[in-house]
């Protein structure tokens, strides 16, 4: 017998696959839209503070620091701002703001579940855009992003990092390289008891950011005024079962927190079937998406057609907003889609004065 | 995306999803998980596709990271049942043989990792070096999880009297 063999015999009986061709194709899409409006909005930015990130490396507004970051710091590695007030945040609530240490600048917490809030990271020197065939990226590669876990939530025990203090909290960190490509560094801190916040960066380049960058980065991080997660909607249907799972601000998609915010994208707010578990995790709920069904507000210059397609129903308003209602491998019908979607009445997307408190 | 970009993902798309979640699911021992993995990796391919030169290589990466780390999980072990594969047929024990519930016992009994590298190397046909960046590992750790791997499961087929393929045992010890 050989090996293929008995991995024939292993899977000869397994379940038919529920996702199909168009499905991937379709959740692909959305992945690409949120990532290229992220990305595109962020570099626009970028360019118009350009010359004051240079100048300012140490000090700069966090309202600036959206996408990438390609400017060298010159500056010895500095706090920029100071405590505000505790970490510990309630389900789907923000605890901290953007700040800089050095070159590492840590933005604004973007996604809010009931188990974590995530910020993206930048780096000055490295580029997290996505770019075409015929675009060329300004630096190394660089995808790096701040998770803060409520108390239970993060299982520190299965990183298996070597021991470390960082601002005199117990820490683990880990480093390695993803075969021959990317560098991975993870550095877990218990910022509170039984509560940990951790620092992820994937890099092109293995020194940018160095652990010793992301220890200083670790050791910048203070509370702020809690302020809850929000979106630019209230809705009067939930199907049954399902629950609120992640609220993500000016990003759609997978709310992984890597990317930065878009200008385009305002709100991605997840709904998953009850008894998700709030404790015991390694990183957010990416791989959980599917079977989950998701609630985008977006403004597209080429807007999708409304109705409803495949695993998706949008709905246009004022005509430049789109509002979709997207299930993954069909976890909601046509039906069900089209009554959530129904059921979403709009605030000003460009007011976050006007913004919904969704959380139950 | 263009269209023949677009196309050339969807063939892709439709050659990879089986045996992707094959390995997802020898990884894992979960066939919802391992659909969750690989659905959630192809879906992050798609705004890669242009710029990867081995987009097969980043897919199967993403699927193995994916399925081993929910090994790990302690929520997942409640369906998965942790490091193992499941002990429950999914369908009528009766129509599968005596030899191939050995055969599935035996490869419950390797270690993930190892499982994982013997499906890149013998069931996906990826070369020790191709096998090695999937497991995010030196060419000599992907060797070792390889020849581990079938010498475990030689021997335990063995204690069932069944043969593993000399070719492939003899492969591994070259490698």
């Amino acid at each position: 017998m050989h090996v293929h063999e008995v991995v024939d015999v292993m899977t000869e009986d397994g379940p038919p696959v529920r996702v199909s061709v168009d499905d991937i194709v379709a959740s692909g899409r959305r992945e690409q839209r949120r990532r290229r409006t992220g990305f595109a909005a962020a570099g626009l930015a970028m360019v118009a503070v350009a010359g004051v990130a240079v100048a300012t490396a140490v000090s700069v507004p966090a309202a600036q620091r959206t996408g990438t970051a390609t400017a060298p710091a010159a500056n010895p590695p500095a706090v920029t701002r100071a405590a505000a007030g505790p970490l510990l945040a309630d389900p789907f609530e923000f605890t901290f703001s953007a700040y800089s240490v050095g070159p590492v600048h840590v933005q604004d917490p973007i996604v809010a579940s009931n188990a974590y809030q995530i910020a993206s990271v930048l780096v000055d020197g490295t580029d997290s855009r996505i770019v075409g065939r015929h675009e060329s990226l300004t630096g190394p590669s660089l995808s790096a992003r701040l998770t803060v876990y409520r108390p239970g939530a993060y299982a520190a025990q299965k990183l298996g990092g070597a021991n470390s203090t960082v601002a005199g909290h117990r820490a683990l960190k880990s480093e390695r390289q993803i075969g021959h490509g990317p560098s991975q560094k993870t550095l877990a801190w218990e910022y509170a008891p039984n509560a940990w916040a951790v620092l992820e960066s994937i890099a092109e380049q293995a020194d940018l950011p160095t652990m010793q960058q992301l220890e200083a980065t670790a050791g910048g991080l203070t509370g702020a005024a809690a302020r809850p997660a929000k979106a630019p909607f209230t809705l009067s249907y939930i199907p049954a079962g399902y629950q609120l799972f992640a609220v993500g601000e000016q990003t759609t998609g997978s709310l992984d927190g890597f990317g930065g915010t878009s200008d385009t994208e305002h709100s991605g707010v997840l709904f998953a079937k009850k008894g998700l578990p709030k404790k015991g995790l390694l990183g957010p709920y990416d791989n959980m998406m599917w079977g989950a069904f998701q609630i985008m507000v977006s403004e597209d210059p080429k807007p999708a057609e409304p109705g409803c397609i495949a695993n998706l129903c949008s709905r246009l308003e004022d005509g430049k907003v789109t509002v979709e209602v997207a299930s993954n491998a069909g976890s909601l019908s046509p039906a069900e889609m089209r009554k959530v979607l129904d059921g979403i009445k709009l605030t000003d997307v460009r007011d976050k004065g006007s913004w919904a408190d969704i959380r139950p | 995306m263009k269209a023949d970009e677009e196309r050339a993902f969807r063939e892709f798309v439709a050659a990879q999803l089986v045996p992707l979640r094959n390995l997802a699911y020898v990884t894992c021992g979960d066939w919802h998980t391992a659909e969750d993995a690989v659905a959630t990796a192809l879906a992050k391919l798609y705004p890669r596709w242009r710029r990867l030169d081995r987009p097969d290589l980043y897919v199967k990466t993403m699927v193995y990271r994916a399925a081993i780390d929910e090994t790990r999980r302690p929520w997942r072990r409640e369906r998965a049942a942790g490091d193992a594969m499941p002990d429950v047929p999914l369908h009528d024990p009766a129509s599968v043989s005596d030899e191939h519930l050995h055969v599935r016992a035996a490869l419950r009994e390797v270690p993930p990792r190892q499982r994982a590298a013997l499906v890149l190397r013998y069931y996906l046909g990826l070369s020790q070096e191709e096998t090695a960046t999937v497991l995010g590992c030196s060419l000599g750790t992907a060797k070792s999880q390889v020849s581990r791997g079938l010498g475990r499961l030689r021997d335990l087929l063995a204690a069932e009297q069944i043969e593993l393929s000399d070719a492939e045992v003899c492969g591994s010890a070259r490698a």
